[in-house]
């Protein structure tokens, strides 16, 4: 009854693949000849529904605990569980999708001061972009920066003695291909959700436009664009209050005589 | 005469506080409510399309108003120490606070340097 899932966005063959379009563009709704066929199908779906409660009732909740995993069941003293597999994994570097086409859709930037926390976070993006199916590399390492500072070892002003601290600031970013853009936002929204105290995420996006598009931006309407106009902008504070200074009776006068 | 604050204000809040500190709080707060005016005087002043006599009248204005309205009165006092010499902008925090806090591993990420 585990093929219940079997209709989800994620299948399993051979390669993982994903594409996004099942659900959203080709209308979701099949359509039926007669009525009958929709009850029948009905009815069927009631019946695989009862089948799984009924499994969910008997067979397995009388079936044994016995999580799969890599390193065989070793019983932990302390907690006298076998490590799930889900938390074994952890221990091993995440796994990429082969990119489909090539096409660079995000880079997600990390920036921190501690160097496992970073590569926990990047793991963690890592792990989430390939249960969502999108194509990475592996977690990379941009440059590290190092701000000096130098200061008088002691209180006295005059004091020759100079002690060095600095600041070191780690990078590291992850490259995201072949995505829809509503998964990457799902992607980013989750890490998100879930980001660790600390470290500094950031993400540049990329879109893909027509070779086109320039001549697309020179056919446009003049009424569709607004350029900004100079002194127009009253929701500038201060253009609003120089409006109302020249408009008051010291500066109006001022104005009147030239 | 000693320097008398105009009106009432807030002390600030987690920040060591000494007479000094109060005075530059009071200046930041003016600086803060004068803001618009004072850019837009200077914005009339400095206008060569404006008549030279509304812009006089503007620079007049600006001078006559008081000193502690304006930005370079504002000066960057220590969050700990309130000591206003050698301040580390990064952290507000002047030298010797600093190199306490970062010698106690207080401060993320800032260790003693050796190379």
């Amino acid at each position: 009854m585990l093929g219940r899932l079997s209709g989800s966005a994620l299948c399993v063959r051979g390669i993982r693949t994903f594409s996004s379009s099942v659900a959203v563009l080709s209308g979701g709704q099949r359509k039926f000849q007669t009525p009958q066929e929709f009850v029948q199908l009905k009815a069927t779906e009631a019946a695989q529904d009862q089948q799984f409660k009924e499994h969910l009732l008997h067979e397995a909740a009388n079936t044994e605990y016995k999580p799969k995993t890599i390193r065989g069941n070793d019983i932990n003293p302390v907690s006298k569980r076998p490590v799930p597999l889900n938390v074994e994994l952890l221990q091993y570097e995440p796994i990429q999708l082969p990119k489909t086409h090539g096409h660079k859709v995000a880079v997600l930037k990390f920036r921190g001061y501690d160097k496992s926390e970073l590569s926990r976070a990047g793991e963690f993006a890592l792990r989430s972009a390939f249960f969502l199916g999108i194509p990475t590399l592996k977690l990379a390492n941009a440059k590290t920066e190092k701000r000096l500072y130098t200061v008088i070892k002691s209180p006295f002003a005059q004091a020759k003695l100079k002690q060095n601290f600095h600041r070191v600031t780690y990078n590291r970013y992850v490259v995201a291909y072949d995505a829809n853009p509503e998964i990457v936002d799902l992607w980013l929204s989750y890490i998100n959700k879930h980001a660790i105290e600390g470290i500094n995420y950031s993400a540049e996006l990329y879109t893909q436009e027509g070779l086109d598009y320039a001549t697309q931006l020179e056919n446009l309407a003049l009424t569709d664009m607004a350029l900004p106009e100079a002194y127009a902008d009253l929701d500038d504070p201060i253009a609003s209050k120089v409006e109302e200074l020249l408009q008051s009776q010291t500066f109006s006068k001022l104005l009147e005589k030239e | 005469m000693p320097f008398r604050f105009p009106v009432k204000f807030d002390l600030p809040q987690h920040v060591h506080i000494n007479a000094r500190v109060i005075r530059d709080q009071f200046k930041r707060l003016q600086y803060n409510e004068h803001e618009v005016t004072r850019n837009a005087l200077r914005y009339i002043a400095r206008n060569t399309e404006l008549p030279a006599r509304a812009r006089l009248e503007a620079q007049l204005q600006l001078a006559s108003m008081p000193k502690y309205t304006s930005y370079s009165q504002i000066r960057d006092r220590c969050v700990a120490s309130g000591n206003s010499k050698s301040v580390i902008p990064d952290f507000k925090l002047n030298r010797t606070t600093f190199r306490e806090r970062a010698r106690h591993g207080l401060i993320p990420g800032v260790k003693v340097a050796s190379w």
